[in-house]
């Protein structure tokens, strides 16, 4: 488990290349379709839509806790499939898991809704990526 | 033929306005800022009778010299175009219009080299909107 600056250097710049993808990838993907109005239904089009485009599957399961916080779960996250199961690459899973939190990040920022968007892998490869809305909706 | 072309970003801050030199730029300018306060109004009314699920807002308010047209993206950009009233656009014709400066938009943005919401200098943005403003009809 190598927990060094390095590392968290690293991660940082996975998500801010992240970002500017999912700032762009929302600016193009929303150009045709319908206005999408409530903060759900922004959540709930980056788990069908914007999962489909990045994955080519949609996400397994969306949970809320109806202020403002959102888990959305994927049990076979693409990145992470070819990765050995073991305890000992767990660390490493991090940096495959910071561009795609980065990509919702920005497809969030674009909507409107700034938030911070952290994930958690307990067992490779479901990841569970939580976001925590900066304004709980109203 | 447009007269002004004004894409505005989610905070209501003009991003880019090209004006037709021959009109007077400061009254256009002021159009299209007042036309920010009808184009909330219409986003916000819980109660629309028109479909609020399209982009295309449609002729923003009636005034004795232009006809204003709104859209907003899914992404809180707004964009305004203003028609003088002796060369009016037909509905469908506004709707490419607006399609068409919102496929600028999306290149715009989605060049690595451009910052969002920093002053646009791209060349092929600055061209295709200065072409869409002269050309008569909309292929």
């Amino acid at each position: 488990a190598v927990v060094s600056t390095q590392s968290t250097g690293v991660v940082q710049c996975m998500e801010k290349l992240g970002y500017r993808v999912g700032f762009s990838l929302i600016e193009k993907a929303t150009k045709d379709e319908a206005r999408v109005k409530e903060d759900v239904d922004i959540v709930k089009y980056i788990c069908k839509d914007l999962w489909n485009m990045l994955f080519r599957k949609q996400a397994d399961n969306l949970k809320t806790n109806h202020t403002g916080t959102f888990v959305i779960q994927d049990n076979r996250f693409r990145f992470l499939t070819r990765v050995s199961q073991s305890e000992q690459y767990k660390q490493r899973g991090e940096l495959y898991v910071a561009f795609t939190c980065g990509v919702v990040k920005g497809a969030l920022a674009n909507f409107g809704l700034p938030c911070s968007v952290t994930a958690e892998i307990d067992m490779s490869p479901t990841v569970k990526v939580t976001l925590t809305l900066q304004q709980p909706p109203i | 033929m447009a007269v002004c072309i004004a894409v505005l970003t989610k905070d209501n801050c003009p991003l880019y306005i090209a004006c037709d030199p021959n009109e007077d730029s400061l009254k256009l300018h002021f159009l299209v800022h007042t036309s920010i306060d009808v184009i909330e109004e219409k986003l916000n009314s819980a109660t629309a009778a028109n479909d609020p699920r399209d982009l295309y807002l449609g002729q923003l308010y009636p005034n004795e010299d232009y006809r204003i047209y709104g859209y907003v993206t899914n992404t809180k950009i707004k964009i305004v175009v203003i028609e003088s009233i002796s060369n009016p656009l037909k509905d469908g014709d506004a709707r490419q219009l607006f399609s068409k400066v919102h496929g600028a938009y999306i290149k715009l943005v989605c060049n690595p080299f451009y910052s969002p919401g920093s002053p646009v200098t791209s060349q092929p943005f600055l061209s295709s909107v200065a072409s869409l403003m002269r050309a008569k009809t909309i292929a």
